[in-house]
């Protein structure tokens, strides 16, 4: 740390600005679990540097003092001696691979060390590991720490089309997780909140749904999107995006921090070749005195498993991509439906749900989120919620 | 590339001397790579990024077991790091290394370098049309491969990428990616003159349609990737129309390379061929259609991206053109079609070769495209290799991981949702 806090003095004196110097190493692991049995192992050990300012991003492979000082500009002989090796362990395989039921993954565990060397200090942080399962339908389950999730299967899938009309959709925790990362996550990121491409711009305050949902970015917690330190140094903040359906605030970086009043910490990137960008971490909602069970007399369809979403703002829309959904009748499961797109409709200024509640649950699936090209994993934690005006296209 | 070469022997000879007495096999891949890109946000924000990376990776076998690894960074400490994380990987699995009589190097020529200033140009030109942020790269990357036995290639490479954000409808921003092709100069696709023609708003009574539809260029090409990582599915049968190949030599290859990720020399493959097509657009209703009972053709080994083993994977696929009428002077014959104008989702496909696609779509009536609108493409892999009538156009260049290069592509009975 001494070593690197000479490099911030020398960072200090260094015209234009730099925003930060940041180092970094990963260890990734991939291999297939066959019959129980880790096959086909391979590791990656990648390590860079980057420097940002004045509107550039350099970045080379490696992270020795010549390195630092390539993109410093300077003579290696003015760049202080420094050594910068931190040590990642990473789980043994063997020991994962006894942790899950299903007999044939391809599975990755990976691990960084960060270091955001900055004018005003030095910045370690530590990411993951974070483990990552996919099944033979190329469906991702993310997590961290020894809890595996509870299963890694293949959605189910049915041959019944599903319902037309209007409909009262039940999402489980999985596709209200989705919802609420696509609705909430990324609208509230500051960099489409501030430009104005957010259907929540403007309406920081004001209701966003019927019900008292609070959905919460909490990197702090020990889920995929955790981090002590955010990639521009700054502490980790749980911050309260939605508080009992009323939109608060958005996440932020330095940059957007010195503009508007928000406050710092989201910065994310997925490799020093690419710049750091406000992104979700850990998404947890949950409904303030909601029921704890589902009112499943009350919907006509049960969404179990989706894919993705995509938030179409202007239309006011949301549509997921179901994999594994029932139509019920009279509160019970009637039929498993084909896989198909599923409309939610949002109001004139708000999300139309109905009803929500049980315990937020983590949710493994998919685990990560890509945005301008970069991909990164993410954690999320969500209770059942209930739509109403729901269409099948 | 000035001093590209000394890095990649050093790496070489540093991974060498590690593995030289400890695995009985292996082969080296080390690649250098050098990238300049300039971005502009939506909020007309730029950045000028350069980056250098330098990676090697290690293949070894032991004792019939096989070990993989990569790392980056200074080209000794890389290579040292990748021979000894490969030995300790040594694990089952993994398939052998190809008997080293086979391995041999094709011919590549060396790229004419552009210089970095030419993405200046690229970016204002972007900037000048309609787009909501965009980003232009340029690409240099210098690759050698070596097998224990003593054979060595090396070859170089340049890409020229244009991506940008366009929001086709309101609210809805699509993402394109394209490789330029000399005379290095960015055209807007190809179905960009004809959206004005008509206006956002119902295509279709709701519900789903069977339907003739054009998949532009956009569309087809995470199509064609999908059906060329599933060379061993069955297909049945294989309409006449398609000539799909892997290029990996010769002029028209964007990405030539020596040698195939495990050593074997190069070559340009025809994945998926098809009969010879009298006319394009009664397309397979004849006799010409027959059945392909093995799948594709799979593509080649690769190491896309470098720090991965190599797995069959396209490096550049290309599907020849029926005919090189532009689209709009096609657009007159054709009764009733839907262009399949660009992805709004990502392609989400199924273990059985199933997919939906969430896209930008237009109704073509009466040779006139009329609305426009999102709605659902949904079909099956299976289903696109058999119902192909016929490709148009000139080819437009997809960049996707790998390089597609293909016309609009006519499908018959494709199911279209409202």
């Amino acid at each position: 740390m001494e070593e690197l806090a000479d490099l911030a003095a020398i960072l200090a004196k260094l015209r234009p600005p730099v925003e930060e110097l940041y180092l970094w190493q990963e260890l990734r692991l991939d291999w297939e679990l066959k019959d129980g049995a880790v096959r086909s192992l391979a590791s990656r050990l990648r390590q860079a540097c980057s420097l940002r300012r004045d509107g550039s991003l350099l970045c080379r492979d490696g992270c020795r003092r010549e390195d630092v000082a390539l993109l410093l500009g300077l003579p290696t002989r003015k760049v202080p001696r420094f050594s910068w090796s931190p040590k990642i362990t990473i789980p043994d395989p063997q020991v994962v691979s006894a942790q899950l039921a299903q007999e044939e993954l391809r599975l990755t565990v990976a691990a960084a060390q960060v270091a955001v060397i900055r004018p005003d200090g030095v910045f370690t942080s530590a990411r993951g590991p974070v483990f990552q399962a996919i099944n033979g339908a190329g469906e991702t389950f993310s997590w961290c720490g020894n809890q595996p999730p509870p299963h890694t299967r293949t959605a189910q899938g049915g041959r019944k089309l599903p319902p037309s009309g209007k409909l009262k959709v039940l999402l489980q925790p999985q596709p209200s997780a989705v919802l609420i990362h696509e609705v909430f996550g990324h609208p509230l990121e500051g960099d489409s909140f501030f430009s104005g491409h957010s259907p929540w711009a403007g309406k920081l305050g004001t209701r966003a749904t019927a019900i008292p949902l609070t959905v919460q970015d909490n990197p702090t917690l020990l889920l995929p999107g955790s981090f002590l330190h955010d990639d521009e140094g700054e502490p980790a903040r749980p911050k309260l995006l939605v508080e009992a359906g009323v939109l608060r605030t958005v996440l932020a970086h330095r940059s957007l921090a010195r503009y508007f009043p928000v406050e710092p910490g989201n910065a994310r990137r997925a490799s020093p070749h690419q710049p750091p960008l406000p992104r979700i971490s850990n998404l947890v909602a949950w409904v303030e005195r909601g029921p704890q069970e589902p009112p499943l007399g009350e919907a006509n369809l049960e969404v179990v498993r989706v894919r993705s979403g995509v938030f179409l703002p202007k239309e006011q829309s949301f549509l997921l991509s179901v994999s594994e959904s029932y139509r019920l009748l009279r509160g019970t499961r009637a039929e498993r439906l084909a896989p198909f797109y599923l409309k939610l409709p949002l109001g004139p200024s708000a999300l139309q749900l109905v009803a929500g509640g049980g315990k937020s649950q983590v949710v493994a699936e998919p685990g990560w989120c890509s945005k301008s090209g970069q991909k990164l994993p993410v954690g999320a934690s969500a209770c059942w919620l209930l739509c109403v005006g729901v269409e099948v296209p | 590339m000035m001093g590209a070469e000394a890095s990649l022997r050093l790496a070489l000879q540093a991974a060498r001397a590690y593995l030289g007495a400890k695995a009985d096999v292996f082969e080296i891949f080390v690649r250098l790579g050098k990238t300049w890109r300039l971005a502009q946000s939506k909020s007309r924000e730029k950045l000028k990024e350069e980056a250098y990376e330098f990676g090697v990776a290690c293949r070894c076998q032991r004792y019939r077991q096989g070990g993989f690894a990569a790392a980056s960074g200074s080209p000794k400490a890389a290579a040292e790091t990748a021979a000894k994380l490969s030995l300790a990987s040594l694990s089952d699995g993994h398939p052998p290394l190809p008997d080293a009589t086979l391995l041999g190097a094709a011919p590549t020529p060396e790229p004419q370098w552009l210089s970095p200033e030419v993405l200046q140009l690229q970016l204002a030109i972007l900037t000048s049309q309609a787009v909501d942020s965009c980003a232009v790269s340029l690409v240099h990357s210098q690759t050698l491969f070596s097998r224990s036995e003593g054979f060595t290639a090396s070859w170089q490479n340049q890409l020229l990428l244009v991506e940008w954000e366009q929001e086709l409808l309101p609210g809805i921003a699509c993402s394109f990616h394209r490789v330029l092709a000399p005379p290095w100069r960015f055209q807007q696709p190809s179905w960009q003159g004809l959206l004005p023609q008509g206006s956002p708003g119902p295509l279709l009574p709701a519900g789903r349609h069977l339907a003739r539809v054009l998949l532009s260029p956009d569309v087809a090409a995470p199509l064609l990737v999908s059906l060329a990582r599933r060379s061993s599915q069955p297909f049945g049968v294989v309409a006449p129309a398609w000539q799909l190949s892997d290029l990996r030599t010769g002029e028209r290859a964007f990405l030539p390379m020596a040698c195939d990720g495990e050593g074997l020399p190069s070559e340009n493959r025809l994945l998926l061929p098809g009969a010879r097509l009298s006319h394009p657009l009664r397309g397979n209703e004849g006799s010409g259609s027959k059945p392909l009972p093995h799948g594709l053709v799979p593509p080649a080994p690769t190491r896309v991206p470098w720090d991965r083993p190599p797995q069959p994977s396209p490096v550049h696929l290309w599907q020849q053109t029926s005919t090189s009428e532009p689209l709009q002077t096609l657009l007159p014959q054709l009764e009733d079609v839907f262009l399949v104008l660009a992805p709004v989702s990502e392609l989400a496909l199924e273990k059985n070769g199933q997919f939906r696609l969430l896209t930008v779509l237009a109704r073509v009536r009466h040779g006139k495209l009329y609305r426009y609108g999102v709605g659902v493409l949904r079909g099956s892999l299976k289903r696109l290799v058999s119902g192909l009538l016929g490709a148009f156009g000139p080819p437009e260049h997809v960049a996707l991981g790998c390089v597609v290069s293909t016309p609009w592509l006519l499908i018959s009975n494709f199911e279209v949702t409202v």
